[in-house]
């Protein structure tokens, strides 16, 4: 990460290169979310500790934005994105978000080697650009499943036609490091991924687009509390629900349609960890239709736990820390876009969030009463 | 008839040119599909039949959002937010948008192709797309 910020303020400093060799660019979304249930805190990342809980937050989806670029020849470029938003604390913080070398061949491929956004889902790289989304947030049900967006390492790219069509071959290695705060004990889950590895697979026409992932690695998990838990059980149970060096895959599914006035896409993803993070799997369907600047549009979208949460084993802390890890739940989601100029735009956007099941639900509650959540979010985007 | 004849002159004037798509008369290039032309500017390759393709874009924002409607086949609000998400993702830096002068100057490069009214063509051009 420090290199990441050395490699930024390199990029600054430069700002009396040559005009073509440095690109600045500012992006940003200033928002406000109301969510009526005074049980739950709705939050866009499901490890933030602050939300909005029948009350208006105007720290939910607001970000600003950074990205600088820098050429060193026409075929290598520096690239690296920070932001500004509101952390997992609660903190107003400035952070790097990635950055990376890039060599272009201008031949069909690209390789990315540093700091790069894993790409399971179309809009993994673009998740704080509001602008260049439909949606004010991407439906969590499926965006929410891994903890983590970012690792360390190198990417290829490949992308050529094929009679009338294109496809794109992704492929991905490196390694990620990563923190969950753990509220309710005042800890913090230390977490490591080994060997990622990661194919993505995308081919369609200007109109039709499908796209296919697989990624896995090997996760391990630290914390002081869940550590001491798992010393007391049996090898039977530490071997089935600890999270030490345990292969984890994740498989997505995409197919997306911009026809005329048509906007519609669908994506599925599933998570496989055999460890108390349990596997689930879940998908969203959305539909939009454009109206000359407004583009309104409906969602829904579900997850579900392929293990169940609700075990009886000896131990009763293992059977706590397996049933909060349900996060089954549904969501509908009805708003509009209206695209104000080349650098503005507007939405609005109703969501009715139903969690699902004992502790069900992505959000934080003291008595998960399965009870629903609507959410109002008003937001303004904008990229110069 | 003369009154039919001076409307027919003011409808034309008035009326959209055609839009082809130019290179330099050396380039290797002599026929690009829709299809190619769409993908060169929705940045999903860069080469074709194993020519590197330049592809730029035009200051003349009338004539962009008509090649974008017609050729590209998309909405320009469309347009910029895909574009927005390349940028954005350090996909593609987006194309400067060249004014009659600078398009001059990049098209004495070979395989470099640009949009434009056909009433535009120089002699030293040559037309690989039209519709």
């Amino acid at each position: 990460m420090k290199i990441l910020l050395y490699l930024t303020l390199f990029l600054l400093l430069n700002l009396n290169a040559k005009e073509s060799k440095l690109d600045l660019k500012f992006f940003g979304t200033l928002g406000a979310v109301y969510n009526d249930n005074s049980a739950y805190i709705f939050r866009k990342d499901p490890f933030e500790k602050n939300g909005s809980s029948n009350d208006l937050d105007f720290f939910t989806d607001s970000i600003l934005g950074l990205q600088a670029s820098y050429n060193f020849t026409h075929d290598l470029s520096l690239i690296t994105q920070g932001i500004a938003k509101e952390d997992y604390y609660g903190d107003k913080k400035a952070s790097i978000d990635w950055g990376y070398l890039k060599y272009d061949s201008n031949e069909n491929f690209i390789i990315k080697i540093g700091r790069i956004r894993a790409p399971y889902y179309k809009n993994s790289n673009n998740q704080n650009i509001g602008y260049s989304k439909l949606m004010i947030r991407e439906p969590i049900e499926v965006y929410g499943q891994f903890p983590f967006t970012a690792y360390n390492g190198i990417e290829f790219i490949y992308s050529n036609i094929l009679s009338k069509y294109f496809y794109t071959l992704q492929a991905n290695y490196g390694q990620a490091k990563f923190d969950i705060p753990m509220y309710s004990v005042d800890e913090v889950l230390k977490n490591e991924i080994k060997e990622i590895k990661g194919l993505n697979f995308t081919f369609g026409n200007d109109i039709i687009e499908a796209r296919a992932t697989y990624m896995e690695g090997l996760s391990t998990s630290n914390n002081k509390s869940i550590d001491k838990l798992f010393s007391t059980l049996s090898l039977d149970l530490v071997n089935k629900y600890a999270l030490k060096n345990k292969k984890s895959q994740y498989f997505g599914l995409g197919f997306f349609v911009d026809y005329k006035n048509i906007i519609f896409s669908t994506e599925y993803g599933k998570r496989k960890i055999n460890a108390y993070y349990a596997n689930l799997h879940g998908f969203y369907t959305t539909l939009g239709y454009r109206i000359l600047s407004f583009t309104p549009y409906i969602s829904y979208a579900k997850i579900k736990m392929d293990d169940s949460t609700s075990i009886n084993t000896s131990s009763i802390y293992l059977n706590e820390l397996i049933k909060i890890q349900n996060v089954s739940q549904s969501s509908n989601t009805v708003g509009f876009k209206y695209h104000i100029n080349e650098n503005l735009d507007f939405k609005i956007e109703y969501k009715r969030i139903k969690p699902e099941g004992q502790y069900g639900g992505f959000y934080i509650s003291d008595s998960y009463p399965n009870s629903t959540l609507n959410v109002y979010s008003f937001v303004l985007d904008f990229v110069f | 008839m003369r009154l039919l004849t001076l409307l027919f002159f003011i409808f034309m004037s008035f009326a959209p040119a055609d839009i082809v798509i130019v290179t330099n008369k050396k380039s290797d290039i002599n026929h690009l599909s829709k299809d190619a032309i769409k993908y060169l500017y929705l940045a999903k390759v860069n080469k074709i039949n194993n020519i590197k393709i330049k592809a730029l874009l035009s200051e003349n924002r009338g004539l962009h959002i008509r090649f974008i409607n017609n050729i590209i086949g998309k909405d320009i609000h469309q347009y910029t937010s895909y574009w927005a998400r390349l940028v954005f993702t350090g996909r593609e830096a987006i194309p400067r948008r060249l004014n009659d002068e600078e398009t001059n100057e990049a098209l004495s490069h070979i395989n470099t192709i640009i949009y434009m009214d056909r009433i535009n063509v120089k002699k030293n051009w040559k037309i690989v797309y039209e519709q």
